[in-house]
């Protein structure tokens, strides 16, 4: 293609632009796209996307709530207008396209926060739901006010989007099937005693744009994009003296921050033949029960991101540390007083966690978050020592005390978040990093240099509602000599996770570092639901504790 | 040549509700009707429109460590049209209802449509069963008279063509309609102050909202349904964090919720469950409280699918085709019932497809009696004119042992306030892994004895609901969006695999 894809719907848009008005009416005008069996004109999303979070009426919108809520005695407001725009397609079914607008106020009175949202976008619903706001807080902070400061912070101004290649948008949904179709017939089918399921696979398009304003003269908006699917080629095979069925499966791409081209950077036809290869290899290997005991682990990237998200990306959220979620997501065990941990070994020397919602790609990735904070890259674990945790505006001053002391500024980290401008902003957990070390550059590298332990190759893990103990399971194979085994099924590490950071003998280096989504993070209520990603590198472990998973006591 | 081809189409200036915005703090039926009346208008070409709508308001206030930490005002429209032609079908979720919304909605049903196999598709198939002109569908359906065309499409008859009869619980409470900031303010008060006389952090979250449940199609169905639900929890612990209680329960009528009640018995869990000791992990007979049976009791019902069932999937599989139905699956002493008019239970009496739920008794005296189908199946396999959704709501009874009787029986033994984290991991034997939280207490001779450290679990609903000693007597538990009115029950050999320092 010489001209440039981006320039190119630049161009096809303008024109689309200029027919905008008529282009809704069925019936009236064809589209170029779709030849003479198209009866509409299809409205670009991408270049509307830029025209709804940046126009004139939105900013009025928003504006005019602040204005509001300040005329009715709030000490902060932040106002917002979210459009989430969501499309999904898998063969056959599963299809999916929403489109949600909402308008969102949150007012501050005495510590006490009110919120207010609807649907319903004009300027008079945006006085009403600013009084609204102000009047829950009111009401609340008569009887129970707080005494929190919000500090203060550099006006956030202007407009931000995801950095992407390929507006994921302007790839027609036909395209985007023919994509999908484009697979069939590149992986086996079923045989016998065999059993293969292909689920390549699946698109999914998302676009958030947001408008927000503050009470400090804050106007900003960003139009966040994620990208990803669903590609996968599992294989099952009949395990032995066990009803169950044994799987493995290669992954062809995850979701990410970015644009369409990370399926043409993927090449995906390409990656087939090796998932195969790889599906078949497990398959062929012995299956044999887990030996119950104490193992060296040499967990994969995927594994290692899995257990920080479990263990220190929920424990590290400072409203769970205080106790705000006791009643939903839980406490934290670097909890209940903040200070307790504060500057204390919680790990080895080699790990080092830090957060960093510019990340490339990272679900968590964003310019400015959602209360007018632009977020800086920091630390939460230093050399195995806690040196801080995830901070809102509201939050950040419970840690004056470690601030001083660290000659620091009490400042927000730039953790809050709302999904849309139907929830209240919360805290949730940024971008996360394990900082790579002297280690190998490879997993393979690391199963080489172990003479006995287990490789934790993928898997699931999770912990209780304090963090503190754990489980995952998933797809481990035992390690013997620098080579791989035995598939262990059923086999179940069980760990708590101050043992576990304190059990890491070697971090690899920056070679191996892997990034990877998280799973769907949950807390709040009425539920909140958030996305990071998380970078790591293969670790090993000495001494964890591996159990028979399906046993009963 | 490329276009860029995705219809999402409102800009700025097409935001307005244009007129559209309701009287009150959710659509009423007028507007609702009015609303689909617009999308009908804009739908062409033929064929099928539908409008899933939930309309609603939510207010709230959350507290915690004694403050309130934010109360808020929610306003919700949610909607998917659904356009069925020749048997494809497509749906667009949105929530905006001003006209160019709704039109581009319908638009991008259409154009999806177009991309879809005929006779393929997904939702419509669910609801209505496409018949063709030679009636083949046809021969073994019984209450024809019902079934009489009304879209007046040759090409397409639909076999359901008119509303199946449904109960009317009263399920809209002005009570919990009028529970905003200050009375939701004026019912924690008391509760925090309790809390915090004790020196002890209470944080919980009161909930009410009301909702139309819509559904209205170009079959002749027009169903709306207000109701109203309120939920109130909360978490009592020291401020060490040595000792934590929960208690909450939801009602669709708030004065049905004593939250003084509920706050006094977190209180007492979390001043009881102090300092808890360590105890050997094993198998434990345990007196599990409503709350602890609705946790662990959840997968039974939701596994409670016919169609899965006789295929080979989950708990109540037999040899494909069949099921386990007229097969012992638990104790004998268990019942299993669901009604939309049970006063204690109440739920709104079709799901929001349209599904419409019949009383149901899914398991009797431990016997599986039924299990959830659609009205296709109904029709097509069954021979009934009705389907027989699972809403998730049930009331399961057989005893009457109060849950002191349980304990004083109890040589040595546990008793669990609740579980967390609850998730199936082995679907066929439904074998559950967790943890016990907020409160868990060891019996010894009879006699509560002292606070234990939690366990995390392995086990499976459906094994020890076949070693029960005994049922109490049901009661509403916590479980918004499916009511669920449980016992307490003792059971024997529960398995308790590890110790875990959560509090």
């Amino acid at each position: 293609m010489s001209l440039s894809r981006r320039s190119f719907v630049r161009q096809s848009s303008q024109l689309v632009a200029a027919t905008t008005a008529a282009a809704i009416i069925p019936g009236t005008l064809h589209s170029k796209g779709f030849g003479t069996t198209s009866r509409y004109v299809d409205v670009t999303g991408a270049e509307n996307a830029a025209e709804l979070v940046e126009s004139e009426r939105i900013n009025a919108l928003v504006l005019r709530a602040v204005e509001a809520g300040r005329a009715a005695g709030a000490s902060f407001v932040d106002a917002r207008v979210t459009r989430i725009v969501q499309q999904a397609q898998a063969n056959e079914i599963a299809w999916r396209d929403r489109e949600q607008i909402q308008m969102g106020v949150r007012a501050f009175v005495n510590g006490v926060w009110g919120f207010a949202s609807s649907p319903y976008c004009d300027l008079e619903e945006a006085v009403f739901l600013a009084r609204a706001a102000v009047s829950q807080a009111k009401i609340n902070s008569q009887v129970f006010p707080r005494d929190i400061e919000l500090g203060s912070y550099p006006i956030a101004k202007g407009h931000w989007s995801t950095p992407i290649e390929i507006d994921p948008f302007t790839i027609s949904m036909e395209e985007r099937l023919a994509h999908l179709a484009s697979f069939s017939g590149l992986a086996p089918r079923n045989v016998p005693g065999r059993e293969y399921q292909i689920s390549l696979g699946s698109v999914a398009l998302s676009r958030t744009e947001k408008t927000i304003a503050t009470s400090e003269g804050s106007l900003y908006s960003q139009t966040l994009y994620v990208t990803g699917g669903e590609f996968k080629f599992a294989g099952a095979g009949v395990l032995p003296s066990q009803s169950g069925q044994f799987q493995v499966h290669g992954k062809g791409v995850e979701s990410a921050s970015a644009g369409w081209e990370i399926f043409e950077a993927a090449n995906l036809r390409q990656q087939i033949p090796g998932m195969v290869e790889e599906v078949e290899r497990d398959l062929y290997t012995s299956i044999e029960p887990v030996t119950v005991g104490r193992y060296e682990l040499v967990a994969s990237p995927t594994v290692t991101a899995g257990l920080l998200q479990s263990t220190l990306a929920n424990a590290t959220q400072l409203d769970r540390v205080l106790g705000f979620e006791a009643n939903a997501g839980g406490t934290s065990y670097l909890g209940p007083n903040p200070m307790r941990l504060l500057g204390s070994a919680i790990g080895a020397s080699s790990l080092t966690v830090t957060a960093d919602r510019s990340m490339p790609r990272g679900l968590g990735t964003t310019r400015w978050d959602d209360e007018g904070v632009e977020p800086e890259p920091f630390t939460l674990v230093d050399k195995g020592r806690l040196v801080d945790f995830q901070t809102t505006r509201e939050t950040a001053g419970f840690l004056s005390e470690w601030y001083s002391k660290q000659n620091m500024p009490v400042r927000s980290h730039g953790c809050s978040y709302a999904s849309d401008a139907s929830v209240i902003p919360m805290l949730h957990t940024p971008n996360l990093s394990m900082a790579p070390g002297n280690g190998a550059s490879s997993m393979e590298e690391m199963i080489a240099n172990t003479e006995r332990g287990i490789a934790f190759i993928g898997g699931s893990t999770g912990t209780d509602f304090q963090s503190i103990s754990g489980v995952g399971g998933g797809y481990m194979r035992e390690i013997r000599n620098g080579k791989l085994g035995s598939i262990l099924f059923n086999a179940q590490l069980m760990f708590s996770s101050l043992e576990l950071w304190k059990s890491l003998i070697e971090v690899g280096n920056k070679d191996s570092i892997a990034q990877q989504p998280t799973l769907p993070q949950v807390k709040g209520e009425p539920r909140q639901v958030s996305y990071f990603s998380i970078q790591t590198p293969p670790i090993r472990l000495k001494d964890m504790a591996i159990v028979d998973g399906n046993r009963k006591a | 040549m490329r276009q860029p081809t995705n219809i999402t189409t409102m800009k700025g200036s097409d935001l307005v509700a244009e007129g559209n915005k309701p009287v009150s703090r959710f659509l009423s039926q007028e507007e609702a009707v009015a609303f689909t009346e617009r999308i009908g208008r804009k739908s062409v070409g033929g064929g099928d429109v539908a409008l899933y709508l939930d309309t609603a308001w939510k207010g709230n206030t959350r507290f915690a460590r004694n403050w309130v930490n934010s109360s808020g005002d929610l306003r919700t429209n949610s909607y998917s049209v659904a356009r069925n032609i020749l048997g494809a079908s497509t749906e667009v979720y949105c929530n905006q209802i001003g006209d160019v919304a709704v039109e581009a909605a319908v638009r991008r049903a259409e154009r999806m449509l177009r991309l879809r196999p005929l006779n393929g598709g997904s939702q419509f198939r669910e609801h209505f069963k496409p018949l063709t002109s030679d009636g083949s569908a046809s021969g073994r359906r019984s209450g024809a008279g019902s079934d009489e065309g009304t879209s007046g499409d040759d090409v397409l008859s639909y076999l359901v063509q008119t509303v199946e009869p449904y109960s009317e619980p009263k399920l809209f409470f002005d009570t919990t309609y009028n529970l905003e900031a200050p009375e939701r303010l004026k019912a924690l008060k008391p509760l925090v102050e309790a809390a915090a006389r004790e020196k002890l952090f209470a944080a919980g979250y009161i909930q009410a909202g009301a909702s139309g449940r819509v559904v209205m199609d170009t079959t002749g169905r027009s169903l709306y349904y207000p109701y109203t639900e309120s939920q109130f929890s909360l978490t009592v612990r020291d401020s060490e964090g040595t000792g934590s209680g929960w208690a909450g329960v939801d009602f669709a009528d708030w004065t049905r919720i004593d939250a003084e009640r509920l706050a006094e018995i977190a209180i007492q869990k979390c001043l009881r469950s102090r300092n808890p000791v360590s105890i050997e992990p094993g198998r434990y007979t345990t007196v599990l409280e409503p709350q602890a049976v609705s946790d662990i009791f959840k997968p039974v019902v939701n596994a409670l699918r016919r169609t899965s069932a006789e295929r080979g999937d989950g708990p109540f599989a037999d040899t494909p085709p069949y099921s386990k139905i007229g097969l012992k699956v638990l104790d004998d002493k268990i019942t299993i019932s669901a009604d939309p008019m049970d006063p204690d239970i109440g739920f709104p009496p079709f799901d929001n497809k349209g599904n419409v739920y019949n009383p149901v008794t899914w398991i009797k005296n431990g016997v599986l009696k039924e299990l959830s189908y659609y009205r296709p199946y109904g029709i097509r396999e069954l021979g009934v004119n009705s389907g027989l959704p699972n809403s998730g709501a049930y009331r399961m009874s057989g005893g009457d042992v109060s849950m002191e009787d349980m304990i004083s029986s109890t040589r040595r033994g546990l008793l669990v306030t609740r579980f967390s984290g609850l998730r199936v991991v082995h679907f066929p034997s439904l074998l559950c892994a967790g943890y016990t939280r907020d409160g868990l207490w060891l019996i010894e001779n009879g006699k509560i004895s002292k606070a234990v450290k939690n366990f995390r679990f392995l086990e499976s609903p459906l094994f020890i609901f076949n070693n029960l000693e005994s049922l109490g007597t049901p009661v509403r538990v916590f479980s918004p969006g499916y009511p669920t009115v449980v016992p307490s029950a003792k059971v024997h050999d529960f398995s308790f695999t590890s110790l875990i320092d959560a509090i």
